[in-house]
């Protein structure tokens, strides 16, 4: 259980500035996710962790310690990798007791800790097997134990799930959730999917172009996104310039920012899932848009549905399938409202910054 | 992470200078003598001035233009078709074909020419054959018999290189095709045959490099059909005491023509990489009816032409001679000849080329780490520079290695030393290539977890990239140890009575008229040749493939 600080990082690869003044902290036993599209620098921020290559400038440390003179085997730092790096010559067994080999434990204790980490992995009754036996999911399961039985003082996962399928992937990163709380290990987990981010992480930092956006719980980020970037990166959301949406609304007591001609060029964004169609009753903060339904695609679970408020002017709704007795049809009128007080604004006049509003 | 940088950095050192002094010295000596005046010691053009003013010489030129445009041609015609068949039909035996063309590939070069005569020569069996029913049938000498010869000599490349490029086109491009209502002929020729050119071209331009590089073959079955190859021997060994001024300008002609080849391939090859995603492998028919006797037919036909004059050479082998004449019957009379009276040849290549490929295998081990994963300017560089050994033709290194490594420090023409070290450095590439073929396949990231387990980087290439290097290191070995002990154009150049090599007696014999003795020579040739080549083929199947 370690605590790992980022401090500064600054790394560039010719004109590209991969990480940019990058600082972090991650807490004792976190399960830390960095999140960003590709090119972000979520990967070079973990390969530079793991002494893969270093930083230009800045500062990495461990528990108060800066590890960035330490050569990548002195580290202690597991790693997890994408496309598993499970040593092709080498049975399961021994390819999770390579590391061990080299500490000349006792038998007993090499034993007990191998058959100890193969249960967490459930990998027993594989032990002998060679890595072409295995399926990627437990090439994936070797490679954690791999790096587990180190007893690392962090671990790093660089999109472990990303080769495997959808129905797998769900399977196995519920199962790393799992071992990670049971071990209490510091885990620090690179993803481009921010559903993925979503549900196993304690932590998440959004990355774009080598920067921070925002650090923050799972619920933090997708409830209060800092910027227009992480409020459009996690998870699904509308975006509307406030002045077309005061143009097309209704409602009894509407915004005052809606007045504020300041405003008319910031952004106003809504989840889907907080629109309502056709609502039964309607309160004194909700506003309301008269709309035409263009694109029905029903999920089972839930309707996602595109509806058109005027000219290029569209919002994406999603709605629990249950409460329609009949099914949608498209190009039919529809009225839709949402609570204004639910609306984030940003500015695009300072990079997307998030505008409070009362 | 510093001190492993400048350990690699040692040995990349080491590496540059080995290839500086062994490939580079020898070269640019070629090159300059070139341009040297012997008399005055001045820079001159005297030397390509008489060349390209003799029509001796500008025949050479054309001559051997033609060897190497028909003998490419000729491989490619035997070779595409077969790679087709073989990679989209169910031929039976498919292992017997295989191994036959790959036996063929790899034997003795002037084995065919050689044999060749035998059948089709002044008083070739098939000749004696034909005129007994009254017929004059035309002689295998010169230009023909040449282009015959290196057709089924080096079609095999076309053939390997080829079906592994028609085997991983993906399937869903033909089907593509298919279902845009392309027919099969059509299919072949616009989506089948482009996706495969980047490794037709690869093969076809090996061959042509090949076949005007080669010596025993246009020098034992030529006749008065000269090429630049022959000829540049000839000349050295007329000018041999003096300063070999027009070899070596007929060497530089020889080599620029190779390069200017290969260059050009590279380079139109460059806008034509293929990329493709996932993978479905070709679905194989089944040869049916007349066409599917005529498709296996016609593999069968062209593995067993090529393998003929293996097969005549060993049968000569075990006839009984009196003296250098075939008495009739079968003996081991030759064999005993080879023992009794033929000096070190068979000991002495046996040891060079163990020696050589020794060298092989260890430099290539680090070469292939330095080019596949310390990437920068110089491995970049050492890449190309690999490509030069490939290019340029045997008699010019040679004459390379006599004119630089003649005086002190490095005085090493008539030792033992100078033809491990021309053969080290001809067939490094085999070496390299294979190995590093390996070492692509093995994921930097399999390293990198050894090393975030706490193991120290040398021990990391121990335990881990060695054993994952060790099919790509044995395969090389092997390949390098065929070529190393089948080589003739360099040796015989710088062979002594002392360095006498197998190769080098077969073509003396061959040149005296010593059939029989020819014959059991390069039989033991074969048989050494062979039993590498199978070592090979399991190596690559039991561990290659599973390590994938």
């Amino acid at each position: 259980m370690s605590h790992v600080e980022v401090e500064a990082a600054v790394k560039k690869y010719g004109s590209f500035q991969a990480l940019n003044q990058v600082s972090l902290e991650i807490p004792s036993g976190a399960f830390f996710t960095l999140l960003g599209p590709s090119g972000c620098g979520k990967t070079t921020l973990l390969r530079a962790l793991a002494g893969f290559h270093d930083v230009d400038s800045g500062d990495l440390k461990i528990d108060r310690a800066s590890i960035r003179t330490l050569s990548p085997h002195q580290r202690n730092i597991g790693m997890v990798f994408q496309d598993y790096a499970v040593f092709p010559h080498l049975s399961v067994e021994d390819n999770v007791g390579f590391g061990l080999k080299r500490l000349r434990l006792s038998n007993k204790e090499y034993q007990k800790r191998m058959l100890d980490i193969l249960q967490v992995v459930q990998l027993e009754s594989l032990r002998k097997r060679m890595p072409h036996e295995l399926s990627g999911g437990q090439q994936q399961r070797v490679g954690l134990a791999r790096s587990l039985i180190m007893s690392p003082r962090v671990i790093l996962m660089d999109e472990p799930l990303s080769n495997l399928d959808a129905q797998l992937r769900e399977e196995l990163r519920s199962e790393i959730r799992r071992i990670q709380r049971q071990l209490g290990i510091t885990t620090i987990y690179v993803t481009h999917d921010q559903e993925e981010a979503l549900a196993v992480s304690d932590l998440i930092c959004v990355l774009n172009e080598g920067q921070v956006q925002q650090t923050g719980s799972p619920i933090e980020i997708y409830q209060n996104p800092a910027n227009f970037f992480v409020a459009s990166f996690v998870g699904g959301n509308n975006f509307v310039e406030v002045s077309t949406l005061s143009r097309n609304c209704s409602g009894q007591n509407p915004p005052e920012i809606f007045r504020n001609t300041a405003a008319a060029g910031w952004l106003a964004s809504i989840r889907p899932e907080q629109i309502q169609l056709d609502p039964t009753k309607v309160s004194e903060t909700d506003l309301l848009l008269d709309v035409e339904l263009d694109e029905v695609n029903f999920l089972g679970r839930e309707y996602h549905l595109s509806v058109n408020v005027s000219d290029n002017f569209f919002l994406k709704i999603i709605i629990p399938a249950g409460e329609q007795s009949s099914p949608l049809q498209t190009q039919q009128p529809h009225q839709i409202s949402f609570d204004w007080r639910a609306i984030k604004f940003f500015d695009p006049d300072t990079a997307g910054r998030r505008v409070l509003v009362d | 992470m510093k001190r492993l940088l400048d350990f690699w950095n040692l040995i990349l050192l080491g590496i540059v200078a080995l290839i500086a002094i062994f490939l580079l010295w020898p070269l640019s000596q070629v090159l300059h003598l070139s341009f040297l005046d012997a008399d005055t010691g001045e820079w001159t053009l005297k030397h390509y001035l008489k060349i390209l003013s003799h029509r001796y010489y500008l025949t050479a030129v054309t001559n051997t233009l033609l060897v190497g445009v028909l003998g490419m041609l000729g491989a490619c015609l035997l070779g595409i078709p077969l790679a087709y068949f073989m990679s989209r039909y169910r031929v039976r035996w498919r292992p017997f074909i295989s191994t036959l063309a790959i036996l063929a590939l790899v034997s003795p070069p002037f084995i065919g020419a050689y044999a060749w005569i035998m059948l089709l020569g002044a008083n070739g069996s098939i000749t004696n054959f034909l005129r007994s029913l009254g017929l004059d049938p035309p002689l295998i000498y010169g230009l023909p018999g040449i282009v015959l010869v290196f057709s089924f000599k080096y079609y095999p490349f076309v053939f390997i290189m080829t079906e592994g490029a028609l085997s991983s086109i993906n399937r869903s491009y033909e089907e593509a095709a298919e279902n845009l209502g392309y027919q099969t002929w059509e299919r072949f020729l616009k989506i089948t045959l482009p996706l495969a050119f980047p490794a037709v071209s690869t093969s076809a331009i090996l061959c042509f490099v090949l076949s005007i590089a080669d010596f025993g073959t246009p020098s034992i079955i030529g006749k008065n059909f000269r090429t630049l190859s022959t000829i540049a021997y000839n000349q050295y060994t007329t000018e041999m005491g003096g300063t070999p001024s027009l070899a070596v300008t007929i060497s530089i002609i020889l080599t620029i023509i190779s390069i200017l080849v290969v260059t050009a391939q590279r380079n139109f090859m460059k806008k034509r990489r293929y990329v493709s995603g996932i993978s479905r492998k070709i679905e194989q028919q089944k040869p049916m009816g007349i066409q599917g006797l005529l498709i296996q037919g016609f593999c069968y036909l062209v593995v067993l032409i090529s393998m003929l004059p293996n097969l005549i050479v060993i049968h000569t082998s075990f006839l009984a001679t009196k003296g250098p004449v075939f008495s009739g019957g079968y003996a081991m009379g030759s064999y005993e000849r080879v023992w009794r009276e033929i000096d070190d040849s068979v000991a002495n290549s046996f040891i060079f080329a163990s020696l050589a490929v020794v060298l092989i295998v260890g430099v290539s081990g680090f070469i292939s780490y330095v080019i596949v994963r310390k990437s920068n300017v110089w491995s970049g560089t050492l890449d190309s520079l690999l490509m030069v050994p490939y290019i340029v033709p045997g008699v010019v290194m040679a004459i390379g290695f006599v004119v630089t490594f003649n005086t002190w420090p490095l005085d090493l023409v008539g030792t033992a030393l100078i033809i491990v070290l021309i053969v080290f450095i001809r067939r490094l590439p085999y070496g390299v290539r294979s190995t590093s073929a390996t070492l692509r396949t093995v994921k930097p990231s399999v390293e990198e977890a050894a090393i975030s387990l706490g193991v120290p980087p040398s021990r990391v290439f121990l335990k881990i990239t060695l054993p994952l290097m060790l099919p790509g290191l044995i395969a090389g070995g092997m390949m390098s140890f065929i070529t190393a002990i089948n080589e003739l154009s360099s040796t015989l150049i710088l062979y002594t009575s002392s360095t006498m090599t197998m190769p080098v007696r077969v073509y003396l014999s061959v040149l005296d008229g010593e059939f029989g003795i020819a014959a059991a020579l390069s039989t033991i040739l074969l048989v050494s040749t062979a039993v590498c080549v199978f070592t090979v083929m399991k190596v690559s199947r039991s561990d290659g493939a599973s390590f994938l």
